[in-house]
């Protein structure tokens, strides 16, 4: 071998070390000088833990201070998914989930092995979290746990606050649900002040949705420098939670428990009644609601909504049949609040706000087609006039049942609710060139028609009020017969129960429009200092003299009073002396469906406190369902006699009451037995 | 009595100094080298006290940094030794040495010898601990060297059988134990000595071939332990699994990327401080320069790992014979590639297996070996004239 050959060979290996090294560094620049940011963050989450310590949630309070939604403690049992996956095999982890199950059950709260594996798989938590298995666990089990935990390694307890419930089910819709929050839910809130963490809970409908950020509160944390194995080895920052604050609302939970208990009492007689043409659809009666306002700042006293749920449920979680059985359609999708949500035709009940719309657009007047007292011969059907079919949609409109009400002037249309008067002004006001056209759509948008009302709860319904020029602006035609049936409060007129109750309270109250309030205010939970006062929210005045708003009044008195008014039956020996009531039935037409029955009122007149309006659907008459619900709502009212509700945990001391006395007679039975 | 002149007298003086001989070996030992060497060791000393000493300033633990500076002592006065004999006369030694090695790698696999971590790699002496295949790197390097340097032309095919068979032997040896990492230092020496030692092209293919098809088998047979083939599948695909190996990885590179240029500080590296790298006191002692030191602290040491195998290199160049040549080619490969395998694992860009940094990693058999086989280098280097 040459020397030549020697030195290539001996600069090969130069060359290999050259290569080598030039790898090293270059990868030593990347990750140090261009990438160290990167890593920089990731040591520091390496070192640092971060221990969150959740606030409790603020409560939600009645207008008479009652606790509607509290919080309570409940002990969950963990299981450490670390734990569970490397010091167990496969049939060490079924025996374990199969021994938890079983002493869980036996210290009194029975939890099915399913129920654990489907928690410990569930995706939200990560490989080193401790994943929550059952909650509410008697305090047995951590006896259990105590004495033998060398049996159960990594499980363990926690006590978690869950919301609690005192008066059980009671305003549902209002109240709305927590649950877990969702990962869009969780992506929204990345930058929130109160760190949502993935398996943190979230007001989800109602006043825990809406007040949301009021009522939860900003968790606490310690940030823990901690060694490999996760040992804190000191602390570096610490912060204690502050809990969240309490929410006021207008409900009185009286009231609120009535309208429910008389909501649900009303469908249950719609359901019993029979059909008189067995051809005719059955009265189903599947949902309804009730809205009780104050006309005096629209304030919400009661708001009711059938089908209901239990808001309890969602506590601990539930299995996703019963998710899909509250969505699904054919329940009538209990979650959803019918009083703000639903929209429905408003039928005759809307026949005040035509009438408000005839006397100030002038139909009604000096120089209008009628005087409010000039009689109109009202005989069971309207004729068009001068009728052109294609440009009316029909030439012949009737009276509901084919009644006929003879001579009636305004104030006795609206009692015996003839629709062929209203016909009449609904085709005058369409026509005759010198009013209005629009004249009952600019009413009813005056009465808060057609947008939402404003309250301060998620998914309220706008509504439809149609109109001429809408139609036009869509492209579609508008005829005669569309004034004509909208005067009457049926066709795509549409109108939540929360939005009808709003316009007569805004009648009630002598013309101002409020945003109807929920939440009074909100306070700081220790110091009672109040953080949020909301005030009465006008939006609206409407133009209401004593001479339009006087014979609509007498007419709407004449409803329950007189002999011939529409709910005169319903109210029949309600004290109307005392405590005169204004309504005003509706029985609107749904297609291939039994007639909505409605009902709004307003009382004591004449300075209206309270407007109640009752929908049923697939109910029947406005005069025989919803207007006795609505009399078996006010007449407690009236007589100052509404019944206090009592909360779960009254009723439990109660039944321990009963249950003593009732043990105490029977052993005064034995002695007497025995003596005798 | 003879009277000398002062002009004698003079002469026999300037005889008797050994300065005036100018071919006198100890007038040429390579300084820059034993320099190199040294700042290795001291980066080596801080890196592992600050990873061993623990987290409490009052009660610092001086375990492995008082063990550690015993080592290269004793590693320094070996590497005199090396130095001082003639290394002329090792090649008679050849023999003994390469069969007392084998000897001792048999004996490590009885319960003679000790297992930790899954590999029967170590002798146990009362506190002390014996890595007789870290020595074995040296033997290799000396037989192959002592074998080679008989011939000065291209080898035969039995040439090159017969030289990769005396790798071969102690290779085998390790793996048994198992440590795959020593065994991959073995083949690198040995091909290395072979390319000095004059294989000729087709050779090398043929050998490649053949090694090539025998790392094949292993991976798909069941000699490697678990732990070994997720390390080799982890290297493939570092996202794919959350083994310990991946862990290790991830943390290695973390530590080095949180050193950025600067460095966290001496003592202040938080992966370091957290003991979040496994192993950081041996293999992965890379990772505390890194983190602690930073770019410029990384970029020093491989420096001085640069400058140390520069110097190596020159040394085969100059020798005076083909053993020297030989045996610097030898040492030059073990460094080079140990270098590289156990820096490049923290980097990501090997895979991991269980090298010690040499000089820098605690470990008393790593660093004794290490230094003897520079004490060679030296001794060859300034033996180039006589």
């Amino acid at each position: 071998m040459t020397p030549e050959s020697l030195r290539l060979r001996l600069s090969f290996l130069a060359l290999l070390a050259l290569l080598a090294f030039g790898a090293m560094v270059a990868r030593l620049w990347y990750i140090q000088v261009l990438s160290s940011e990167e890593f920089e963050e990731i040591a520091v989450s390496n070192t640092v833990r971060v221990v969150y310590e959740p606030a409790p949630r603020g409560r939600i309070f009645d207008a008479g201070g009652n606790v509607l939604v509290d919080n309570r403690e409940s002990l969950v049992v963990t299981v450490n998914r670390f734990a569970f996956d490397n010091e167990f095999d496969e049939a060490g982890q079924e025996d374990l989930v199969l021994r938890l199950a079983t002493e869980i059950s036996r210290a009194g709260r029975l939890t099915k092995v399913f129920e654990i594996d489907d928690a410990l798989a569930d995706p939200r938590y990560g490989p080193l979290d401790s994943v929550p298995v059952a909650d509410d666990v008697t305090e047995n089990f951590e006896i259990v746990l105590a004495e033998r935990a060398d049996e159960f390694p990594g499980v363990d307890t926690v006590i978690r606050s869950v919301r609690f419930y005192p008066y059980g089910d009671l305003a549902a819709h209002v109240l709305g649900y927590v649950s877990l929050l969702s990962e869009e839910q969780y992506e929204l809130l990345a930058d929130s002040p109160k760190t949502y963490r993935r398996n943190d809970e979230i007001g989800q409908t109602g006043i825990e949705a809406s007040f949301e950020s009021v009522l939860r509160g900003t968790p606490g944390f310690t940030r823990l420098e901690v060694d490999n194995i996760g040992d804190p080895v000191e602390v570096l920052e610490q912060v204690a939670p502050v809990a969240g604050a309490d929410v006021h609302l207008t409900l009185d939970i009286d009231i609120q428990a009535l309208a429910e208990r008389e909501l649900l009492a009303g469908l249950a007689e719609a359901r019993r009644q029979e059909a008189d043409d067995p051809n005719e659809p059955r009265f189903n009666a599947p949902g309804g609601a009730m809205v009780v306002l104050d006309p005096n700042g629209a304030e919400v006293l009661a708001m009711a909504s059938f089908p209901t749920y239990s808001p309890s449920e969602f506590v601990s979680g539930f299995s996703e049949d019963r998710w899909i059985a509250l969505q699904d359609p054919a329940n009538h999708q209990p979650l959803n609040n019918r009083a703000l949500a639903g929209v429905y035709p408003p039928g005759s009940t809307f026949k005040l706000f035509t009438a408000y719309a005839a006397m100030n657009s002038g139909v009604i007047g000096p120089r209008g087609v009628l005087d409010s007292r000039t009689l109109y011969e009202d005989n069971g059907a309207y004729v068009v006039p001068s009728c052109e079919e294609e440009l009316a949609a029909s030439c012949t409109f009737s009276n509901a049942e084919d009644a006929i009400y003879g001579p009636v002037d305004l104030r006795r249309a609206i009692t015996v609710s003839s629709d062929v008067y209203f016909y009449y002004l609904g085709d005058t006001m369409d026509r005759a060139d010198r009013f209005d056209r629009e004249g009952i759509q600019r009413a009813a948008q005056m009465f808060g028609f057609g947008a939402p009302s404003g309250i301060a709860l998620a998914g309220e319904g706008a509504g439809r009020v149609p109109s001429p020029s809408a139609a036009e602006a869509a492209g579609e035609p508008w005829r005669t017969g569309d004034s004509i049936v909208l005067a009457i409060g049926q066709g795509i007129l549409g109108a939540t129960p929360l939005q009808l109750a709003n316009g007569y309270a805004a009648f009630a109250n002598g013309g101002t429009l409020y945003a109807p309030k929920i939440v009074d205010r909100v306070e700081n939970p220790v110091s009672r200092e109040v953080v949020q006062d909301f005030a009465d929210r006008e939006v609206g005045s409407i133009y209401l003299p004593q001479p339009i708003r006087q014979p609509i009044l007498e007419g709407l008195l004449g409803v329950t009073a007189d002999l011939e008014g529409t709910a005169h039956l319903a109210f029949l020996g309600f004290p109307h002396q005392e405590w005169p009531v204004a309504g005003k039935t509706g029985t609107a037409e749904v297609v291939g469906k039994a007639d909505n029955s409605l009902f709004a009122a307003f009382g004591p007149h004449p300075d209206p406190e309270y407007v109640v309006v009752a929908i049923m659907e697939e109910s029947g008459f406005g005069a025989s369902v919803a207007a006795p619900a609505v009399r078996r709502v006010l007449e407690p009212i009236a007589t100052d006699s509404v019944p206090a509700v009592r909360t779960i945990d009254d009723l439990a001391e109660l039944g321990e009451q009963i249950g003593q006395d009732g043990e105490e007679q029977d052993a005064g039975q034995v002695e007497e037995d025995s003596s005798a | 009595m003879t009277v000398v002149s002062l002009e004698e007298r003079r002469r026999r003086e300037r005889d008797l100094d050994p300065r005036s001989r100018p071919y006198a070996p100890w007038l040429h030992i390579d300084f820059v080298l034993v320099l190199a060497a040294a700042g290795l060791i001291a980066i080596g000393i801080a890196a592992i006290y600050s990873t061993t000493r623990g987290r409490d300033p009052a009660d610092f633990d001086d375990f492995f940094l008082d063990r550690q500076t015993l080592f290269s002592v004793a590693g320094g006065l070996f590497m005199v030794f090396a130095a001082w004999f003639p290394y002329r006369e090792l090649s008679k030694f050849a023999v003994a040495i390469y069969g007392t090695g084998i000897l001792a790698l048999i004996v490590v696999l009885s319960p003679f010898g000790e297992e930790v971590n899954g590999a029967r790699s170590w002798f146990r002496f009362g506190d002390f601990q014996l890595q007789p295949s870290e020595f074995q790197k040296l033997a290799v390097v000396v037989a192959v060297a002592a074998f080679l340097s008989r011939f000065d032309d291209h080898m035969s095919a039995s040439r090159v059988f017969l030289a990769v068979g005396i790798v071969a032997w102690p290779g085998l040896l390790v793996l048994l134990q198992p440590d795959v990492g020593t065994a991959l230092v073995y083949v690198f020496i040995g091909f290395v000595l072979l390319l000095v030692g004059g294989i000729r092209f087709r050779q090398t293919v043929g050998i490649a071939l053949i090694a090539t098809t025998v790392v094949a088998l292993m991976i798909n047979s069941n000699m490697l332990e678990e732990y070994q083939s997720n390390r080799l599948r982890t290297f493939v695909d570092p996202s794919s699994d959350i083994t310990e190996a991946a862990f290790q990885q991830r943390q290695a590179q973390i530590a080095i990327g949180n050193g950025g240029v600067g460095g966290r500080g001496y003592g202040e590296g938080s992966q370091t401080l957290s003991g979040l790298v496994p192993q950081q006191h041996t293999d992965f002692i890379f990772t505390v320069i890194g983190e602690e030191f930073g770019f410029v602290g990384g970029a020093t040491t491989l420096g001085l790992y640069a400058v140390l195998l520069m110097r190596i290199l020159q040394a085969a160049r100059l020798a005076k014979d083909r053993f020297g040549t030989l045996i610097c080619s030898g040492v030059f490969a073990m460094i080079l590639f140990q270098v590289f395998e156990a820096v490049g694992m923290t980097l990501g860009i090997t895979p991991i297996t269980g090298i010690p940094l040499p000089l820098v990693s605690y470990g008393g058999s790593s660093a004794i070996a290490t230094l003897i086989g520079l004490g060679l280098v030296l001794n060859v280097r300034m033996r180039r004239f006589s």
